[in-house]
This record gives structure tokens, C-alpha cells and sequence, in this order.
């Protein structure tokens, strides 16, 4: 396998821009990573662009047209749709391709605008994105919808409670009053979170990531050319990538799509979940980050997963902090963005960079990413393990 | 027994998903393999157990136990008017189907894992060009057999 290193990042802070738009994200971001990589435009082999396109006119040239921002063109862009992981499974791909021996210098950028010109282009996306239009879509169903089936049964039959569904959000948005790229960045406390707008039980609005805008980028290089570049690697040393089985049996809360991931993550790093010390994980809702406590392997069930909570182990400062960023709950969640943003997050984290939210002598970090949803299954998990 | 449900006609959300028969009667169109007896909804022509094509439709009973469900407190996009409830149910015949939940007066204090549900009809939204559509719900079975209204 080819050594494969993150040289350069980008990222601007998420949020509601309604008077910027995806060019002039993109040429930010993108700048900034490859002015990061000490990487030109004309370095650059191969792009690929994580983005839903929702709010565009041109959702099929959103690639192009951010690239040609900073002077890439003519060379193969790819965009990919993939929901909510768009963004992850775009850097798997880039590092596809240099694994692949046909490329050494690789771009990505994750994009996403929500806060679009029409209310029926917000709504649409906040209600439909990543499932299945002809069947559940058709007849109401709604992103929140599976989770809340997760709290459901975290609630109903393991006995976690609804008190500390709400403490993954206290947590995150603590964490994201030390990140100056979050979009909320301000503390919330159980009882808010308990009696904010119900939006579909048992979860509440701030039980739930926020509508956004945001973009990210990273500069990917192969070891055979990484002495052109600024000398900062952050090495890839697991990528994968599953789909959902949508089993027809179980409790709604129990798929294995995350496990088989990261299975293969840990195996192909040769690293453990006690070796991560600082993960980015797909807190979409509350729920969700209780799961992936238990399917990344840190805990052994849900009802520890809770426990850790309780004690702050997932806390900056704690066994292994978790989305220090401020996850998608309060830095946001751009669709696209996300993935590559918590790669940039873990590639800040192992070079020192970290700022006010720095995990102590971070060596191995880990990024986890999930996008659409059916038959009370995920559409696909992508995971990486990135170490210095 | 299977209460025998009737439809008058009303515009379904997707005709594919049901089975109407002459004398009224309306039933969920899934499909059954005929090699290795795997159920289907909605019904498909190819088996993606044993990969033959040979699945059969066939009316599925309508009656499931319930998995998970949710109460929506906002309308949907789709014009659903809120609270609404949905989940998913298993069927009898093995399949998993995802429903809107119909409980009388809404309340759906009285829904819990396991509970029995049974199939009806019901109103899903008003379309762009003013006509009313109309999907299959599960709700239950006390309602059916005379329990409600």
C-alpha cells in the first residue's frame, strides 16, 4: 500500500451566509489549503468535490466551478453525492487514486450552501436528503426520524435516559465555545436542550445539527513526492468504506455498517480504539454519538457508551475526546463539508494546532462520517485514521 | 382473521404498492418467491436471496407487530399535517414495512414495542393540483375489531 499524507488543510467557519456563496467559499478554502501544502494550482492531478449541490443551479458543475476559483481546470474532477458523508467519501477517493499509482497530488473539497435562495430548496433538503423518496420519503419520514427510533430504543429497553441523550449536546457545544470555526459556539445546559422546540420524539431541536453553510479542503500527496511540499505530513493510515444491509429484523439502533468500517480501518492501520487519541464523529443527533461510542469500539455497549458520558471521558482532557471541533451539533453540518472539515479538525489536533481545544501529545486520530438512511439502516460509513 | 379492508377508489400515493380487488377490497401488493419462499414489499420481480425471477405477487396480511416509531411535531414538507406519527412494522409474512401510525384521538401514549398492529386506509396529503391522496396506515388492532371508532 502506498504511503499516502495530508500536507495542507482549509477551512472556514460554518454558518448562515446568505450573501456569500459557493464561489466564494471554495476560493478560501481552497487557497488555504494549498498555500498550507505550499502547493500550487498546477501541482494539482486529480480533485474531487463532496457536495449535495441543494442549493444551486448548477449542483452538477459545483466541482468545476469551485476548482476554477483558484485556477484548477482541465484536469479529472469528480464530484460525489453521497448524502451526508459526501464529504469523507470524496478524501477516500482522492486517496484511492493515489493509491492507485495514477496520481501523487490529489485535491478535495467538501461544500455545502443550506441556507438557500427558497424556503421549499431548505425544507426539501432538511426533509428528504438520504432517503428513499418512492417509499418512506414519499409518506413523511424525515432525516431526525431514525434517530429518534435510536433514543427510542437506547431509552425504552437499555434504560439511558433522556437527560443524557441531551448531555452529547452540552458537551459538543462546550467544545465548540474553544473553536473559532464553529457556528454555534455557545454553551447550552441539559434543561435547554430538554425544553427546546420538539421536532420529532423524543428529540428536540437541540437535540439536532443545525442548517448551514461551510466548505473544507485538504491537499493529499503520496510519499514518493512529499519533499516538494512543507514538510507537515499527517499520514492516512486506514480508510473505509461500508454500506448499510437494512436488515429486516433487530432493534432500530443496532446495524452493524458502522462496525464493519471500522473493522477494517483498525485492521489496515494495525492501530486500536485505545490507541485514538481524539476522534470527529457523525453527531448528527444526540443519539447518534451514544452509537458510535459503541461501534468505534471505545465502549462495549450502549449503556457504557452513557456512562462515559456521564464521567466526561469523552470531554477535552478526557480517555479520548471526542469531536472537539464541536461536532455537527455546534460546529455545524454543512453536508458536504463535514467529512473533509473533521479531517482538517484530526489534522489540526496531531500537528499542535489545535488552539484552546488541543488534546495533549495527539498522535492518532480518527474521523468517522455517515450519510443516508433506509429501512432504519445508514446509506454509507466512511472512517479514517490519520497519524502523525 | 384478516379484516377485510375496502378502498372506493380515492387517488393512492403509489398504485404499485396495493392490491384492489373487484368486490372493493384493498390489500398490501408484495411479492413472495416462489423457489426459496422469501416475502417482499413492495413487490419485486427478482429474489435477492436465491437471485431467481421468481417471485410471485400476492396480497400480504397486513397485520405486524411494531419495531419503532416517532411523533413528528412539525408538518411535513410533503404537506403531512402535524403531530403525525410513523414507524416501522413486522409484518407477519417477515417482511419489515415502513407505515404512518394512526392511533385513535392521537394518542400515542399507547403504542410500545411488540404492539399489534393491523393495516388500513387513510389520507396522506393534498398534491399540487388540489387532489387528495390517499396510503396504506397500520394502526391498532383493537380499532379494527371494534375497540375504537
Amino acid at each position: 500500500m502506498r504511503k499516502v499524507a495530508i500536507v495542507g488543510t482549509g477551512l472556514v467557519k460554518f454558518g448562515n451566509y446568505p450573501e456569500r456563496g459557493i464561489r466564494k467559499m471554495a476560493e478560501e478554502v481552497l487557497f488555504e489549503a494549498l498555500t498550507d501544502a505550499g502547493a500550487r494550482p498546477e501541482d494539482i492531478q486529480v480533485a474531487y468535490c463532496g457536495t449535495n449541490g441543494f442549493s444551486s443551479d448548477t449542483p452538477d458543475m459545483q466541482g468545476p466551478i469551485s476548482f476554477s476559483q483558484v485556477g484548477i481546470a482541465g484536469i479529472p474532477i469528480l464530484q460525489l453525492k453521497n448524502g451526508c458523508a459526501s464529504g469523507s467519501n470524496a478524501f477516500r477517493e482522492a486517496w484511492i487514486s493515489l493509491q492507485s499509482g495514477l496520481y501523487d497530488v490529489a485535491l478535495v473539497l467538501g461544500i455545502e450552501k443550506l441556507s438557500a435562495p427558497t424556503m421549499e430548496m431548505i425544507k426539501l433538503a432538511a426533509s428528504m436528503g438520504g432517503g428513499d423518496g418512492e417509499l418512506e420519503g414519499s409518506m413523511g419520514f424525515f432525516p431526525p426520524g431514525i434517530f429518534a427510533m435510536f433514543a427510542r430504543h437506547y431509552m425504552d429497553d437499555l434504560g439511558v435516559t433522556r437527560e443524557q441523550l441531551a448531555k452529547v449536546s452540552v458537551k459538543n457545544h462546550f467544545h465548540a465555545t474553544l473553536n473559532p470555526y464553529a457556528h454555534y459556539p455557545k454553551n447550552v445546559t441539559v434543561e435547554e436542550v430538554l425544553s427546546s422546540r420538539p421536532v420529532t420524539s423524543p428529540l428536540n431541536t437541540l437535540d439536532c445539527c443545525p442548517i448551514d453553510d461551510g466548505a473544507a479542503a485538504a491537499v493529499l500527496v503520496s510519499e514518493d513526492v512529499l519533499s516538494k511540499f512543507k514538510q507537515r505530513p499527517v499520514w492516512v493510515v486506514g480508510s473505509a468504506q461500508t454500506s448499510g444491509t437494512y436488515p429486516e429484523e433487530g432493534n432500530i439502533g443496532d446495524t452493524d455498517t458502522t462496525r464493519r468500517a471500522v473493522a477494517i480501518a483498525y485492521e489496515m492501520s494495525g492501530v486500536g480504539p485505545t490507541d485514538i487519541d481524539v476522534a470527529e464523529v457523525h453527531d448528527c443527533f444526540t443519539p447518534a454519538e451514544l452509537m458510535h461510542y459503541r461501534d468505534l469500539g471505545f465502549c462495549k455497549d450502549i449503556q457504557e457508551a452513557a456512562y462515559w458520558l456521564e464521567k466526561g471521558y469523552t470531554y477535552l482532557g478526557g480517555k479520548i475526546p471526542v469531536n472537539t471541533s464541536g461536532g455537527l451539533l455546534a460546529k455545524g453540518h454543512p453536508l458536504g463539508a463535514t467529512g473533509v472539515a473533521q479531517i482538517c479538525e484530526i489534522v489540526q489536533q496531531l500537528r499542535g494546532e489545535a488552539g484552546e481545544r488541543q488534546v495533549d501529545n495527539a498522535r492518532v486520530g480518527l474521523t468517522h462520517n455517515g450519510g443516508g438512511f433506509r429501512q432504519g439502516d445508514v446509506g454509507s460509513v466512511c472512517v479514517h485514521i490519520l497519524q502523525k | 382473521m384478516t379484516t377485510k379492508l375496502n378502498w372506493d377508489g380515492g387517488k393512492l400515493v403509489n398504485p404499485d404498492f396495493f392490491l384492489t380487488g373487484e368486490d372493493g377490497s384493498v390489500s398490501l401488493r408484495g411479492g413472495v418467491c416462489a423457489t426459496c419462499n422469501k416475502y417482499f414489499f413492495p413487490y419485486k420481480e427478482i429474489c435477492t436471496v436465491c437471485f431467481q425471477k421468481t417471485v410471485k405477487e400476492t396480497p400480504l396480511s397486513g397485520r405486524g407487530k411494531l419495531v419503532s416509531w416517532s411523533v413528528a411535531s412539525q408538518p411535513s414538507i410533503m404537506g403531512l399535517e402535524s403531530p403525525y406519527c410513523f414507524g416501522y412494522i413486522d409484518l407477519e409474512e417477515g417482511v419489515r414495512i415502513y407505515s404512518l401510525l394512526e392511533v385513535k384521538d392521537n394518542n400515542f401514549e399507547v403504542l410500545y414495542k411488540g404492539k399489534e398492529l393491523q393495516m388500513t386506509m387513510g389520507f396522506l396529503y393534498q398534491n399540487i393540483t388540489g387532489e387528495d391522496i390517499y396510503t396504506y396506515k397500520f394502526t391498532p388492532v383493537e380499532t379494527i375489531n371494534g375497540g375504537g371508532d
